[in-house]
């Protein structure tokens, strides 16, 4: 059995009196190994382009009892009892649209539907519904929470008026889900929770969730909560249950990401984002000890200043900013992203491609050009390009590359791993290669299909390049962090390390010879003439 | 039994599944947790009590079987005092907990009374332990339980106040947080002038239950303003030491105590280092702190720098790629909702990219997105045009790919525009593009139809439907429709939903004609499934009783004559023969 998580939490009593409790389900919802359609633009939330052939198991399911006892006593008749997780879950999959893909469902798909996300409703027999299920997807698993709301609101027919800034059960469900995730690290290839992953979640959701209600989001801290350190005479913070002993050290770590479209088309405008996340493992002394640490962008990171934006955790307690720093202040956070940082002024990519791919029959020509950015360092962990032809096997007739190897994974992606650089002088590597496709056909099946049946091949055509990259000691943007500024409050003397890493995300160049899914320029000016009248 | 099977699975308690009823399977747990002590025994009375706990609802059907557990519980957490097992010690409070406040659903309450207050008075004494190293970890879930306790029998600890606040001052351990919680929830709900009921609340206690063991000397509740705000000042001082999901608790509480007693409200300054301190976040539930302080408290704590800047956070982490779309998505609500309390503020939006939807959206962003930009440009003069561009995007994803989420988000977006922005241009653009999307995708036309119910529900005097309706008539009936026998029930959904409106919506000539030329000919009929061609059948009668069939006498009884020569399915002929013989025989009146 599978992925994943649990279900009704309560309570919280709020100004406008409401109880949130929550359950949790968790439950695996897929399969990656499908059959499909070309690979979308979008990332998408809970995007399912990938997996239109799923198999359900059901995996984690935790209610509370008393919640439920109060959800009665708060909702009365209107009173929806969660389903079994057999149930459950055919409903959940048909809300997020992975059975009934291809058909109008109205109680998902209705026009007046409230747009409540990351909340869904989820329609169960007899007209009856539950709501508000939060839903949080991560490695192709869903984590469900169905946070204890006041009467009013559940039993609101109209849920157009509603918001979710009124519901800070939904809130805590984010949060509390991420935790789970965290505390359960699932991924789709699992087929099961084995019983000490179980007993992991109940020992984190029986000490940071009782009777459903979360007090700590962090399931590293779980351990250190059940025999934590009382000896000290100052309060010992819930965050730092046992101080330190020994020498301290604060390890960062940048993972910087860059995601990309890139269309070679004249009226298409390419998409880019580099953005990055700082993450500080630390082991200091003292009871309620305080790093500082200084950030050096390159750009700039002031959102006031120029648009950018540096989102941090709730540890940090301070920021300050000069025109390319930017000083934080926080507790320890270990495990925790301490900031979230995206440089929107950045918008040259660090590889430029062409990809051309042209469908004659059952053959496939592909043609991609790959040109790093002078100036970008050429050393990389990983450098390769998948193209994909989901649902097809394919075979390679003619390979033929400047640098590296070309091969088949997974019987449907053609790779070409370039190497781990480009070539010196001229920075850029070319794939020119002939493929045969057909039609994936079952194992057991012994007569091959081979090039007859070729309707909707041409949806391939409308496909895109992706291009893996990954790069140690090395951010495109040139954020680092000075080991000479990291400072400590309670210990003079620390030992530090920091590193770097920059790896590719969706880098997708699309084939420039069919439709691509984006348009030119949005209408950004008008937009913002209306919106400072 | 199926879910208590699986939980007992889980738990590794899989043995026990073959008992056959719950008395027999309490008999079982029990029997465990009463087996002599020993390290090996350890999991399995872990296991039991987390058991007793998820299933306590199934277990108990009388006050003996609470008893019962109780004793088991009670011996097992002697037992741990010894071994120093802190997670079995404090599961068998948890467990002990849920089944006594279960219990209340299941069993009258005066057998429980001795119990339930036994049970307070043990958990009172272990929180009043303060500062044991021996026992944080317990005395953390003991502070839980009468949490819990409290939230199901609001006050009935509220003349323990003074010693909780004794307790929360003088605890230095990481207890100190379940205390400030429990301490916050009793006061807040000490002064409630009206305080929740659950189903618990009255069936329990008649007489107000007293704590023989905290000595109250005289009435020490802090009910006067000064003390309040004392206790409101302490429990703020020490939230730097609380995670941030206890500081959203104890916040919550003070949030509700200033509502309840608006005297307080002038010391909110105090909440202002929490403002600034989460201004910056992209947690939800540190995030949501700010936004509730803002929307109930925010004129006593914001000035205009703190709103701007909740402003910038709303758009930056609505937007931010580093963060899971869940978080995006609850950012963007929260962005719509400040917005529309705060329609000034729209003008500080300095980059209207955060709020349009990019290359790298989802059709859930896209759909939040467009809403909010709908909803922000409302009552705008010629909002339209640029409203309408900004679809373009999904649009060009759908031509890509056919997806039904894709095609999901068009129709409720385009649905809101027209209930946002319900003018001429909007009226004139919305049905172009919905027929349009249409003629390229024929699958469209449910949501379509759905969509002009939904608009003639809403806006009853709208000329949408009406003209989208005839359009697609329209665009169906032509020689160049892109309808094939496989999709033909799409389009006969369209004449069969006109069939209910206005003669010029409906074009019965055009819809007759085009039946007698694609699909009753005598190549198509005979391939007609049975379901078909009942429908086309359905559609030929509607046009019979609802209009003055003198307009399309002859192209209706050439299509029932052409079915009558062209089908084959008996039921189909028969059906064609009756039609065709009342639209003959009988007057117009008669048929109508």
């Amino acid at each position: 059995m599978p992925p994943l998580l649990i279900s009704r939490q309560r309570s919280l009593v709020l100004p406008i009196a409401c109880s949130i409790t929550y359950n949790f389900i968790l439950n695996k919802v897929w399969n990656c190994d499908s059959r499909c359609v070309v690979s979308n633009a979008t990332e998408g939330y809970m995007d399912n382009h990938l997996l239109h052939n799923f198999s359900l198991h059901s995996s984690y399911t935790r209610h509370f009892s008393i919640v439920e006892a109060c959800s009665k006593s708060v909702c009365g008749d209107a009173y929806i009892g969660i389903p079994s997780d057999e149930s459950f879950v055919k409903a959940l999959r048909t809300e997020v649209a992975l059975i009934d893909a291809g058909t109008f469902v109205e109680s998902r798909d209705s026009a007046n539907k409230p747009i409540l996300y990351p909340t869904f409703e989820i329609v169960l027999k007899e007209n009856k519904s539950l709501w508000p299920v939060v839903v949080l997807e991560n490695q192709g698993l869903l984590y469900c929470a169905l946070p204890l709301i006041q009467q009013e609101v559940v039993t609101q027919k109209d849920k157009a008026d509603i918001t979710l800034a009124d519901l800070p059960g939904v809130s805590l469900a984010v949060e509390a889900l991420n935790g789970l995730v965290q505390c359960a690290p699932l991924t789709s290839s699992m087929t099961s929770l084995n019983t000490a992953l179980t007993m992991q979640v109940h020992q984190f959701v029986n000490t940071c969730m009782s009777f459903g209600r979360v007090t700590c989001s962090n399931p590293f801290l779980v351990s250190q909560l059940i025999n934590p350190s009382g000896k000290g005479k100052a309060k010992q913070p819930l965050w730092n249950p046992v101080p330190h002993k020994a020498k301290s050290q604060v390890i960062i770590h940048i993972k910087e990401e860059v995601r990309c479209m890139q269309f070679n088309h004249n009226e298409v405008r390419d998409a880019m984002d580099v953005y990055g996340s700082v993450t500080c493992k630390s082991e200091v002394e003292g009871t309620a000890p305080e790093i500082c640490i200084t950030l050096i962008q390159p750009g700039g990171n002031d959102q006031n200043i120029n648009g950018g934006g540096l989102t941090v955790s709730s540890a940090v307690s301070s920021i300050e900013y000069t025109a390319t720093t930017s000083r934080l202040r926080f507790r320890p956070c270990n495990n925790q992203p301490l900031c979230h940082y995206t440089l929107p002024h950045l918008t040259k990519p660090p590889i430029y491609g062409e990809f051309k791919l042209r469908l004659n029959k059952s053959l496939v020509t592909v043609y991609l050009q790959l040109q790093l950015q002078a100036g970008i360092r050429n050393h990389f962990q990983q450098l390769e390009a998948h193209i994909p032809f989901y649902g097809l096997q394919v075979s390679i007739v003619k390979p033929s590359s400047s640098v590296g190897s070309v091969s088949v994974q997974s019987g449907s992606t053609l790779v070409w791993n370039v190497g781990s650089k480009f070539p010196t002088k001229l920075l850029n590597a070319t794939l020119s290669t002939v493929c045969k496709l057909r039609r994936k056909i079952d194992s057991s099946a012994e007569q091959e299909v081979g090039g007859k049946d070729m309707n909707g091949w041409e949806q391939f055509t409308s496909s895109c390049a992706l291009v893996l990259f990954k790069m140690a000691d090395y951010t495109y943007s040139g954020t680092r962090v000075d080991p000479q500024s990291i400072m400590v409050s309670s210990a003079p003397k620390v030992r530090c390390t920091v590193t770097t890493e920059c790896v590719s995300s969706q880098y997708k160049i699309w084939n420039s010879e069919a439709e691509v899914p984006s348009v030119t320029d949005m209408p950004v000016q008008d937009l913002q003439k209306l919106l400072i009248e | 039994m199926s879910c208590v099977n699986r939980n007992l699975v889980a738990l590794g308690l899989g043995y026990l599944s073959e008992s056959t009823d719950f008395p027999s399977l309490l008999d079982q747990l029990i029997k465990i947790l009463l087996e002599e002590k020993g390290s090996e025994k350890f999991a399995s009375k872990y296991n039991v009590a987390i058991f007793i706990e998820l299933e306590s609802a199934a277990l108990i059907f009388s006050a003996a079987d609470v008893e019962l557990i109780f004793v088991a519980l009670k011996n097992v957490f002697q037992e741990c005092t010894k071994e120093n097992s802190p997670l079995l010690h404090g599961q068998c409070i948890l467990s002990m907990t849920t089944v006594l406040l279960q219990a209340f659903e299941k069993v009258n309450e005066e057998e429980l009374g001795v119990l339930f207050t036994e049970h307070i008075e043990f958990l009172l004494g272990l929180v009043n332990q303060t500062n044991n190293v021996n026992n944080i970890h317990i005395r953390s879930i003991a502070a839980r339980c009468l949490t819990e306790i409290e939230i199901c029998f609001p006050q009935i600890l509220k003349n323990c106040v003074d010693s909780l606040y004794m307790a929360a001052v003088v605890e230095t351990s990481i207890a100190h947080q379940c205390y400030m919680s429990l301490l916050a929830l009793v006061i807040s709900h000490s002064i409630a002038d009206k305080i929740n009921e659950t189903s618990l609340w009255g069936k329990y206690p008649n007489t107000q239950w007293k704590s023989n063991f905290i000595q109250q000397e005289g009435d020490t509740l802090i009910t006067g303003y000064t003390d309040l705000k004392e206790m409101v000042s302490f429990l703020v001082d020490q939230l730097p030491l609380c995670s941030t999901e206890g500081v959203a608790w104890i916040t919550m509480q003070i949030i509700d105590m200033m509502l309840h007693k608006p005297d307080l409200q002038a010391s909110a300054q105090v909440l202002k280092p929490l403002v600034l301190h989460f201004s910056n976040t992209y947690s939800t539930v540190a995030g949501h702190v700010v936004f509730l302080l803002e929307k109930h408290l925010g004129n006593l704590i914001f000035q205009e720098k703190d709103m701007i800047q909740l402003l910038q956070q709303l758009l930056l982490n609505s937007s931010h790629p580093s963060l899971s779309a869940s978080t995006r998505l609850l950012y963007l609500d929260w962005l719509s909702d400040y917005l529309s309390r705060r329609p000034e503020k729209i003008a500080s939006i300095q980059d209207v990219n955060f709020v349009l939807p990019g290359s790298f959206d989802g059709p859930e962003t896209h759909l939040k997105k467009l809403k909010l930009l709908s909803s922000l440009l409302k009552n705008k003069k010629e909002s339209s045009v640029p409203l309408l561009h900004a679809l373009a995007t999904l649009q060009k994803q759908m031509k890509c790919k056919s997806s039904i989420k894709l095609k999901s988000a068009l129709i409720k977006v385009l649905y809101r525009y027209l209930c946002d922005h319900h003018n001429v241009d909007m009226s004139a653009e919305v049905p172009r593009i919905l027929v349009a999307v249409t003629k390229e995708d024929i699958s469209f036309v449910p949501f379509v139809l759905n969509f002009i119910h939904c608009v003639q529900d809403i806006l009853p005097k709208s000329s949408v439907p009406s003209c989208l309706l005839t359009s697609l008539v329209m665009a169906f009936t032509q020689p160049d429709s892109a309808a094939t026998l496989a999709t033909f029930h799409f389009v006969l959904d369209i004449f069969l939903m006109a069939v209910t409106q206005d003669l010029c919506i409906c074009q019965p000539k055009a819809i007759l004609n085009y039946l007698m030329k694609y699909i009753v000919c005598e190549e198509v009929c005979g391939l007609l499934s049975w379901m078909l061609g009942h429908q086309i059948l359905s559609l030929c009668f509607k046009l019979m009783s609802n209009y003055d069939t003198v307009v399309f006498f002859y192209e209706l009884c050439e299509v029932l004559k052409m079915f009558m020569a062209n089908s084959e399915d008996v039921d189909l002929l028969d059906r064609a023969h009756i039609y065709h013989s009342l639209l003959v025989s009988l007057s117009n009146k008669k048929i109508y």
